[in-house]
């Protein structure tokens, strides 16, 4: 049964020849390290800098962050994809994160998904071509009395309709 | 240690302070199922497979792997709602489970199928798409069937706290969640497959048993690995008399050469028939022709320059009887003390019994750990298992010389940032100065303050550092040493007199009853001894010298007579005058003995290949051609001529250790090394990492040629 199955492994993360990391952005990582490597627990502060940093924690970031801590890369790998928080992809300037929790679910957040999708021309966890916008779906943000609830940066929006969720974006520029 | 008494399923035991309800559950007999857990780890709880009931506590059930027994403990294992609740469990696990147990290798020693059974699951309620995920064919050796996996995390942690590799990871969350490296990239690690021995489903498998076959029709023959000096108890599984794979024979661990380099035996290049030269060429011949040859000739060169013209190489590889049987054979047939073997060179220099090693399992016994070969890990495989079980598991502080970087830095308290030899100077230094800074002075406090201390000692060292070492050890409490010994049967071949000086025993062979009174050579002098004239004949059974160092081939041809017995046409083979075709080590009974001094059987998996036979058969009907009596049905006769010949084997039941104490050359300076005299000091390096070459065996292995372009690690 097995050799009828496609001889294909299962589908691993992109890894870009360029990853616009620079050697500044290198520096800046080796200091947050150094900060930190001798202190137990204290990967996913690390992380959080880095990101900080470089906007993205891509697999040259991820190997170089293991190294200076002593740790396997397949570690740092586990904790930067199971926190939301951390991306494997660079952001846009500006990130809009539409909730898909249960409160924001039934008063319709998918719908601004898909509006933001077919204006943006882009699918969740993707950046616009010129940069300026991903898109990110998250999980319950705590404001279920607001729903639904998007965020762009750092500004919160509530009762969000999706036809109007267009205007709110092109604030952003 | 403090006791604590409770009651399961109505009995009332007794368990140490700190043990678990599961412990305390399998000490009154109580079958508890569990799928995540594994004595070897610490407790993890992450199947849930293990729920018990505990009278009085809040929560319905408790997972009983991770909750610590306590006093007045009320616990019942087994009731009509708790075998519902495992039932629920295992209808969890199974809702993306694939089911593909009918090409699933691991069925029939499957966890998952084992608890499926016995639980007897009728109809699923729940009816999800399984999410099926092609298996990851990328990794050499080892397949991943991600569709097949319970997340229970047995790899991710064997390989962290007993490898200290941690190439697994949990990655991702929730439904996505599975067992990854980063970025999903194949595997680039010790290649161990530890992580498909411990895999409880068949979500790891190896390739090279991939449809070989079902787990039940095995036969299990228990044998030693003969990669390493280390000698790690295996279980060769054949099938209708072919070995399918190997399997630890004690839940051990086995490093890649254990696990997968055994298919060296089948290789292609096996010596199929015995040879004997004609002109340029080796041209097979009968095993009567070619043995009549060798009486001939060696009984000519006899008469005409006497026995000690004629020199006999033995070998690591050779079981303890036929590393007997050889020497007896030099010493009492053809009648001198011209028996040495060349691995001596690849030890210490000034090597004596004192440093002869300790057990491998009593590493983290000791206080303190000091590393002074960054290479351990890949020489000693085993041994490096220890040494990370030490700090993993009995929290002992590791101090590590190295100047490069691998998995022991990750967790060595101190690590002197220089190679062998000039980090042992500065060790030395500061601990008898007192005078140190920074990770010396950490690597000093840690070693003074420790009672004992376990001492890795590099595999070559020159007669100066070696001299080092001791002389660090003299500044230390209660060492013991634990020399890194590359060849396998090294130790027993030692026991059984291949040496010039030593009958078996280490019996001096001037006071040795049969032996030849004359000195003999050592194996660098019988091969200098060929240029000069004053040997003619070298027996060399089952080494390859020549393969390794180009000048020993130039000396060789100089031989008026040359006898290669071994298991390949080796370089060395090449250019004798007559081959004889050996049986492998997977061929034959016999014991070893490993660097512990731990004396281990081997059992016959296989049918000796084409007309291969055993070393000591091939001498045994070689010495009887030249008129000798000698006459064992089996090895196991002549381990019962060992056992009333050599003292320290008389009472040595399998499985057991000779003390040091207890060795004739106890007490006394007796060099054991061989000088080298710039032959053979290096070794073939097959690959670029010396974890997966070997030299003449490994470099025959198919499954190991996969792995072999791996780096090191990034």
């Amino acid at each position: 049964m097995s050799c009828a199955s496609p001889c294909t492994t299962p589908k691993q993360v992109a890894i870009p020849a360029d990853d616009g990391i620079t050697p500044e952005m290198y520096r800046k990582i080796d200091v947050i390290v150094a900060a930190h490597k001798d202190k137990p627990g204290s990967l996913i502060p690390v992380l959080q800098k880095s990101q900080e940093v470089c906007g993205y924690l891509p697999h040259s970031v991820q190997r170089h962050i293991a190294k200076g801590m002593k740790i396997s890369p397949s570690v740092v790998f586990g904790v930067a994809t199971f926190y939301s928080f951390f991306t494997l992809v660079p952001r846009g300037k500006h990130v809009i994160r539409v909730c898909l929790g249960t409160a924001c679910y039934v008063k319709r957040s998918e719908e601004i998904i898909d509006k933001l999708k077919g204006e943006l021309g882009i699918k969740v966890g993707e950046i616009t071509q010129d940069g300026k916008y991903s898109l990110e779906a998250v999980r319950c943000l705590g404001a279920c009395g607001l729903a639904p609830v998007v965020v762009v940066g750092q500004d919160t929006y509530g009762d969000v309709a999706a036809t109007k969720v267009m205007e709110i974006v092109k604030k952003y520029e | 240690m403090p006791m604590i008494k409770l009651t399961v399923d109505g009995k009332v035991v007794e368990v140490p302070a700190g043990a678990t309800i599961l412990d305390a559950a399998n000490a009154v007999g109580s079958r508890v199922p569990t799928l995540c857990h594994d004595n070897k780890l610490h407790p993890f709880g992450a199947c849930r497979i293990c729920l018990v009931e505990v009278q009085g506590t809040p929560r319905k059930f408790t997972p009983s792997c991770t909750t610590p027994a306590a006093d007045n403990m009320v616990v019942t294992t087994t009731s009509p709602a708790i075998i519902d609740i495992r039932r629920t469990v295992l209808e969890l696990l199974l809702i993306k489970h694939p089911l593909d147990c009918p090409v699933c290798d691991k069925a029939g020693e499957c966890t998952l199928q084992d608890l499926v059974h016995e639980y007897g699951l009728g109809k699923p309620r729940f009816d999800a798409e399984k999410g099926y995920l092609p298996p990851d064919y990328e990794s050499p050796v080892i397949e991943r069937n991600i569709s097949r996996c319970v997340l229970c995390g047995k790899c991710v942690r064997i390989c962290d706290e007993q490898n200290g590799v941690a190439e697994w990871a949990f990655t991702r969350r929730g439904t996505k969640a599975r067992i990854s490296t980063d970025f999903d990239r194949p595997l680039d690690c010790e290649f161990c497959g530890e992580c498909v021995e411990i895999c409880p489903v068949g979500a790891l498998t190896t390739r090279q048993f991939k449809y070989k076959a079902r787990s039940w029709n095995l036969d299990k023959s228990p044998s030693v690995c003969n990669y390493c000096g280390c000698g790690c108890p295996v279980n060769y599984e054949t099938r209708d008399g072919r070995i399918m794979r190997v399997s630890p024979l004690r839940e051990n661990y086995l490093c890649s050469k254990g696990r997968f380099g055994w298919d060296a035996v089948h290789s292609e290049e096996r010596l199929a028939t015995p040879k004997v030269r004609q002109g340029d060429q080796l041209v097979d011949c009968t095993w009567d022709e070619a043995l009549n040859v060798i009486a001939t000739n060696l009984n000519v060169i006899k008469n005409k320059r006497g026995a000690d013209a004629i020199g006999g190489l033995g070998s690591t590889r050779t079981t303890n009887e036929e590393s007997y049987l050889f020497q007896k054979f030099m010493r009492t047939v053809v009648g001198t003390n011209n028996v040495d073997m060349l691995a001596r060179i690849k030890v210490p220099k000034g090597l004596n019994s004192a440093f002869f090693s300790g057990e491998l399992a009593k590493v983290g016994e000791h206080d303190a750990v000091l590393v002074l070969d960054k290479n351990v890990g890949e020489l000693n495989p085993s041994l490096g298992i220890e040494i990370v079980r030490a700090v993993n598991k009995f929290a002992k502080p590791l101090v590590l010389v190295n100047d490069g970087f691998n998995k022991f830095n990750k967790i060595a308290s101190a690590v002197i940032e220089k190679g062998t030899g000039e980090g042992m100077d500065d060790l030395a230094a500061a601990l008898s100065s007192g005078k140190a800074e920074g990770a010396l002075a950490k690597a000093v406090a840690i070693l003074k303050g420790a009672k004992s201390v376990a001492l890795i000692v590099p595999a070559m060292l020159s007669a100066k550092e070696f001299t080092r070492v001791k002389e660090i050890a003299g500044m230390l409490g209660g060492v013991t040493y634990y020399p890194i010994v590359r060849r396998s049967n090294f130790q027993g071949s030692l026991d059984m007199g291949v040496h010039p000086g030593f009958a078996p025993g280490y019996v001096a062979t001037k006071d040795a009853a049969g032996a030849p009174q004359l000195a003999g050579l050592n194996g660098v002098e019988m091969l200098q001894g060929l240029a000069s004239g004053k040997m003619a004949a070298l027996f060399i059974m089952g080494d390859d010298p020549a393969g390794s160092d180009a000048k020993t081939a130039d000396l060789l041809r100089k031989a008026e007579f040359l006898v290669v017995q071994d298991i390949y046409l080796t370089e060395t083979a090449k250019l004798a005058h007559v081959v004889l075709p050996a049986a492998s080590n997977v061929e034959k009974s016999g014991t070893f003995t490993n660097i512990e001094r731990r004396l281990q059987r081997l059992s016959q998996a296989e049918k000796p290949f084409a007309e291969s036979k055993p070393d000591w058969e091939i001498l045994q009907q070689l010495a009887r051609k030249m008129g000798s009596q000698m006459q064992y049905a089996t090895s196991e006769e002549i381990l019962a001529e060992i056992r009333s010949a050599v003292a320290l084997y008389k009472d040595l039941a399998p499985g057991a250790v000779w003390e040091r104490s207890a060795s004739p050359l106890a007490g006394k300076d007796v060099d054991l090394s061989l000088p080298s005299d710039g032959m053979l000091q290096n070794d073939v390096i097959t690959a670029e990492r010396l974890l997966f070459s070997s030299g003449t065996s490994i470099s025959r292995s198919k499954e190991m040629a996969t792995i072999r372009h791996i780096k090191s690690f990034a």
